[in-house]
């Protein structure tokens, strides 16, 4: 059943969102900002931070609060106002080709340092000014060069950063013969930001505190795969333009209650759509699958042109859980910091053995269970110039997706973080030639 | 026949097949292994009678495989040489080990065992902080390195070996130096292309020979007689640069005198200390003495003691000081710093690299290009440099 899409007064640019509770999103993610701003302004520490540094759990048991550099980076490029931030850097020598990210957040700094102050006129009034610092070596080199270059503009901002670089392991990797040395070791780098955070912050840590936070943050994860399983449904509940606002809760907020009673609103309110088999847009004609590749933040209406055309964007690859968080042998662990890393392995790291064994990465393991699971009509994979990690190997996943599906691919380029780089007519274009191949295919599959 | 020695055998290598020794003892029945990157310790493959070979790409062939499978918005450096291993020019190597360098190394390895399975592929999981945690995890990854080396020849790689090796390697590194001393003579008696190729020569080669070559030019330049300076003496930065780049600027009317650079000091200005024990000197040798911005050293406030407040100029100090020290020891009267498009190392330090230097006194040009030379484009930009520092 097809229904009607409320027009909301939208940010050009900006996605149409269908479900009610992730339209409330972006006025809890508001609540945490300015708790944010709350804590500073009567002297509490603030923490910037990027995600998968192993330290949101930590920040929320100290009571720090966090500030999410990446995230701001992609709001900044929503609200189309990171531009100035963009050239900034690239004015002082940051060439154009490295992460978005990190030109908007180096930029922030540059012009930070040269106002003296933060513009109330930036996105989201700007950044707090930080009282520390927390980077990692996860992930990808940006990671850490970014918040390296920070100094350059916050000199006194005692900067922490940890060894996190194996906690995603890379093609070939057995998960089990890592995992015991990972663990170990990252256990040892969140001590160490531990012992980093009460030098410097003056905070408490208290673990029995620390391990009700982590627990509460499973709680969070585990709630948030509950509704993207339930997103496997024929007709899907939920697009993935809905998840997209919902992921700074799942992923950076997921240690406070309100992430899990999000999630639990959610779960309800997806259920209900499954059950009177509400459709998404104008109806659910294809569906798609967003594959691995991060977003055009700048102008996620890139999901409503999709479904424009009846094609819905029902599961992503990179926005989302993943699988299960815990696992049934988490109670043995009682030292929160080994649980905390275990589970953090594990997650981002559970296609490893499936994809060794078919010698494909991860990533392209992810795509073929999800576009299966979901019963994919196609699938997009999303290229972003000035990220290496989740662009690189687009064009040879689809050699390897092709040799275990016929689902047709598209892959498109923009950028997350930039909004020079969105070309609206190249997107409109693209996806409409995408939805003809899928169609054909389609009929072809359905006889 | 006459045996071709020297300079001579370098340039003969260069403008020829510089794999024709690999190549002979493949078919000797040596097991030859392809590196890249300057984070594979060689002495645990020589140690065990193997054949490393550092894989360099090539600036002049167009990457027409990697179009094929590969995107473009990485470093044109490992995308050739990822491209004329599909090309096939690679072919003789029984295998490849990868380290976990940067992000483009780290992604082209998740594609190389699918389009070229070989039947040793390995990838070497170097850290990238040097801090207590890093130590610790090169430490099993070079235990891990060692397992699967033993299983892959059938051999047991011995503490005495490993450490008979380690000498040999170091000696190759104090004959690398010794060729740069000759770099700091008023009118060298070595170009930077000279050395560059001769780089590329040494690590082609077994180390043995390698050494053996060393001497050979090493005696040459002894007997070349000392000549004027043609121009100003200028300190290259950047990654790769087994390119032209070198050669473009010394056609320009510069000599080039030193480097930071990969295919340059990185490979052979610090030893493995052959007191300590073979893994741990390793482990400090390819981790913590790596010269590389890929490798993040300890913040200041990270010691022991923590500081109350940060110093910046400390930090600055502990990554970038060695290049000061290389642009004040070879009296470099400015550096050019050619940073490849889409290398996020070297490209996220330009700020901080450029301004030290300045600070220091040392004029710094900033070139960012591929590494395929726009050399015209590039030529217009170097000139007008050296002009200024002339």
């Amino acid at each position: 059943m097809a229904v009607e899409v409320k027009k909301d007064k939208v940010r050009p640019g900006a996605a149409i969102k269908t479900t009610q509770v992730c339209r409330e999103a972006g006025q809890l993610m508001k609540n945490f900002s300015a708790e944010a701003a709350a804590n500073l302004a009567s002297g509490n520490p603030v923490a910037w931070v990027m995600v998968a540094s192993m330290a949101e759990e930590l920040l929320a048991a100290m009571d720090i609060s966090p500030v999410f550099t990446e995230n701001y980076a992609t709001t900044s490029a929503a609200f189309s106002g990171g531009v100035q931030m963009l050239e900034s850097s690239e004015e002082e020598g940051y060439p154009q080709g490295i992460c978005s990210y990190a030109r908007v957040g180096i930029g922030h700094a540059i012009l930070r340092e040269r106002n003296g102050c933060v513009d109330p006129n930036w996105p989201l009034g700007g950044m707090q000014d930080p009282t520390v610092v927390i980077g990692s070596s996860a992930t990808c080199e940006p990671r850490y060069k970014w918040y390296q270059q920070l100094r350059r503009y916050q000199k006194n901002v005692p900067y922490f950063c940890a060894e996190l670089s194996m906690l995603k392991l890379q093609n070939g990797v057995d998960p089990d013969e890592a995992e015991p040395i990972v663990v170990k070791t990252a256990s040892q780098e969140v001590r160490r930001a531990k012992d980093f955070l009460i030098k410097h912050t003056g905070q408490k840590f208290d673990e029995d505190r620390f391990m009700e936070t982590i627990l509460q943050m499973e709680r969070t994860k585990d709630a948030w795969w509950k509704c993207e399983e339930i997103r496997r449904a024929v007709p899907g509940p939920m697009p993935f333009e809905d998840m997209i606002g919902a992921f700074p809760i799942g992923f950076m907020y997921c240690c406070y209650p309100e992430s899990e009673d999000f999630f639990q609103k959610m779960y309800a309110e997806l259920l209900e759509r499954v059950e009177k088999k509400l459709e998404v847009g104008n109806g659910e004609k294809y569906r798609l699958l967003w594959g691995w590749g991060i977003p055009p933040y700048s102008y996620l209406k890139i999901f409503n042109i999709m479904e424009e055309y009846g094609a819905v964007p029902v599961m992503g690859t990179s926005n989302t859980c993943y699988c299960q968080y815990t696992y049934d042998d988490f109670d043995r662990f009682t030292d929160p910091f080994e649980r905390l890393v275990t589970g953090r392995f594990r997650n981002t790291n559970h296609a490893a053995r499936e994809a060794n064994k078919l010698n494909v990465t991860g990533d392209v393991m992810d795509v073929l269970n999800f576009s299966r699971d979901y019963k994919c009509d196609g699938i997009v994979l999303n290229g972003t110039p000035s990220c290496r990690a989740r662009t690189i190997g687009q064009m040879a996943a689809i050699e390897m997706l092709k040799e275990h599906s016929d689902v047709p691919i598209l892959i498109m380029e923009n950028d997350m973080a930039d909004p020079r780089a969105v070309n609206e007519a190249e997107i409109r274009s693209n996806i409409e030639s995408f939805i003809q191949v899928v169609d054909t295919a389609k009929r072809k599959r359905d006889g | 026949m006459t045996k071709v020695t020297g300079l001579a055998r370098v340039q003969a290598m260069i403008s020829g097949d510089r794999y024709i020794r690999a190549k002979d003892l493949k078919a000797q029945g040596k097991l030859v292994l392809g590196y890249v990157c300057c984070f594979v310790p060689l002495e645990m493959l020589t140690a065990l009678d193997v054949v490393p070979i550092r894989m360099l790409g090539d600036s002049n062939e167009p990457q027409t495989e990697a179009d094929k499978h590969v995107e473009n918005i990485m470093c044109s450096f490992i995308r050739s040489v990822f491209d004329i291993d599909l090309k096939g020019r690679f072919s003789f190597l029984d295998g490849l080990v990868v380290p976990h360098s940067c992000d483009s190394v780290c992604m082209t390895w998740g594609l190389w065992p699918y389009y070229n399975k070989r039947p040793f592929q390995y990838f070497l999981n170097v850290p990238h902080l040097v801090n207590e945690a890093g130590e610790e995890l090169m430490a099993e990854a070079l235990r891990q390195f060692k397992v699967r080396l033993e299983q892959y020849t059938g051999k047991t790689l011995t503490d005495d070996a490993l450490r008979k090796e380690i000498t040999l390697h170091n000696k190759q590194r104090a004959l690398l130096r010794q060729l740069y001393e000759y770099r700091k003579e008023n009118g060298p008696r070595i170009t930077g292309s000279e050395v560059k190729n001769s780089l590329i020569a040494v690590m082609s080669l077994p180390v043995e020979e390698g050494n053996e070559l060393l001497h050979e030019i090493l005696a040459e330049l002894d007997a070349r007689p000392a000549r004027r300076a043609k121009g100003p003496r200028i300190l290259v930065y950047g990654p790769a640069m087994d390119n032209d780049f070198i050669e473009l600027v010394e056609e320009c009317g510069a000599e080039v005198v030193v480097d930071d650079a990969c295919l340059g000091t990185r490979f052979f200005m610090s030893d493995v200390n052959e007191k300590e024990e073979p893994y741990r000197a390793l482990n400090w040798r390819y981790l913590a003495k790596s010269k590389c911005p890929r490798t993040y050293k300890r913040p200041a406030e990270d010691k022991l003691e923590f500081k109350k407040t940060y110093d910046y100029d400390e930090d600055i100090e502990l990554r970038l000081g060695h290049i000061l020290d290389y642009a004040k020891g070879w009296q470099a009267d400015g550096a050019i710093m050619y940073v490849i498009r889409f290398c996020d190392s070297h490209g996220f330090d330009i700020p901080d690299v450029r301004d030290y230097l300045r600070k220091n006194d040392v004029p710094v040009l900033v070139l960012e290009g591929d590494y395929t030379l726009a050399k015209e484009q590039l030529k217009t930009r170097i000139q007008a440099f050296l002009e200024m520092l002339e």
